[in-house]
């Protein structure tokens, strides 16, 4: 049995990536952070040794109580309408850029959402989530070619989106302390491999 | 005219983002949650020492009470019959450790044999009785049930008075 403080280091370390993930899948922050919540307990109880190789399943359960909770919430929406908290939480942002980077975030963060639900979806797990293309794959019940696909389209339409603004966009890398796309027990060549 | 993107530098791009902090609170809802399970855990309750063979020999024990009541009610009514056409069959344990719960009768025919006279011209209604006596008995270490039937056939005599 691990250590009761192992959970709040993995926790730590793949919360925010995971609640970007439910983000593409439900409408607002608090939903999302909702969804991690419930599949992070779930997968802590069923995998309590933190082992990486398992953390694909955790963004599946992402994916299900997502999934689950967006058509119990079109259902209410429909009864019922939107309500004004649910709406402004719509526009936080998703990512937590350095001071200089926030006019690049905006412009990716506008990007990404204009993206198609599948591609991004494909992107956030691969770039942000760390997962391969056969993981993904597994999660979404899709095949790999075309979870690849998916992916190559996405990086054609945010090409065709950024390129123009490309002058504007300032990259920076993140310190190594708060290296959010390296998973927690593997490296990141491996996981991208 | 402005340089394409390369695929890897758009990835490093996109990469460079880091994804918003979650808020405090949803760490401490989930400390709160995985607590919650530990408390469970942490609780070495132990179960009570059920015995196993308890419930249904209580609920046996209601039911011959039960039975007992009835025929006592039943037999008052009535002659005991001076002999039975069958010798009684004593009854014992099928096996040693076995404890006996209950013994039900239950009479499955009732053959009226008519109104004859005793020699001091005194009436009596005879009643032929064929039945079943069932006996359980209970394996206290295991709980298993044993029922030993067995048949059994009386000829009763009930007083008859003409008024």
């Amino acid at each position: 049995m691990a250590p009761a403080f192992d959970w709040k280091r993995t926790f730590d370390q793949l919360a925010p990536q995971l609640v970007l993930y439910a983000r593409q899948l439900v409408q607002t922050k608090a939903d999302a952070e909702d969804v991690v919540q419930m599949a992070f307990v779930r997968w802590w109880r069923r995998f309590p040794d933190g082992d990486a190789q398992h953390i694909p399943l955790l963004y599946a359960a992402v994916r299900t109580i997502a999934l689950d909770q967006r058509r119990s919430d079109n259902r209410r929406v429909t009864r019922e309408g939107k309500s004004d908290i649910a709406i402004a939480g719509e526009n936080a942002p998703c990512f937590d850029p350095q001071p200089e980077q926030r006019e690049t975030a905006e412009i990716i963060e506008n990007a990404l959402q204009d993206l198609s639900k599948e591609q991004r979806e494909v992107v956030t797990l691969h770039l942000w989530g760390g997962l391969t293309f056969k993981e993904i794959a597994a999660i979404s019940g899709e095949s790999i070619n075309t979870i690849a696909g998916r992916y190559r389209y996405a990086l054609n339409n945010l090409h065709k989106k950024l390129t123009p603004v490309r002058d504007e966009l300032v990259t920076s890398e993140p310190p190594a302390s708060t290296a959010f796309n390296v998973l927690p027990f593997t490296s990141q060549s491996e996981v991208l491999s | 005219m402005k340089p394409d993107f390369h695929a890897p530098e758009l990835e490093n791009l996109l990469r460079s983002l880091a994804p918003a902090a979650v808020s405090p609170e949803l760490s401490s809802r989930v400390e709160e949650e995985l607590r919650l399970d530990m408390s469970w855990l942490s609780q070495t309750t132990k179960r009570p020492h059920t015995v196993r063979w308890l419930a249904p020999v209580t609920y046996a024990a209601l039911g011959a009470a039960a039975a007992i009541a009835v025929m006592s009610t039943f037999s008052s009514g009535l002659t005991l019959p001076a002999s039975t056409s069958q010798p009684t069959v004593a009854v014992s344990a099928p096996q040693s450790g076995v404890m006996p719960v209950s013994t039900i009768s239950e009479w499955d025919d009732v053959q009226d044999e008519g109104i004859r006279y005793t020699a001091d011209r005194m009436p009596q209604k005879h009643v032929r009785v064929r039945g079943t006596e069932r006996h359980l008995y209970i394996d206290p270490r295991d709980g298993a049930e044993i029922i030993v039937e067995y048949p059994r056939e009386q000829s009763l005599v009930l007083p008859v008075s003409f008024q």
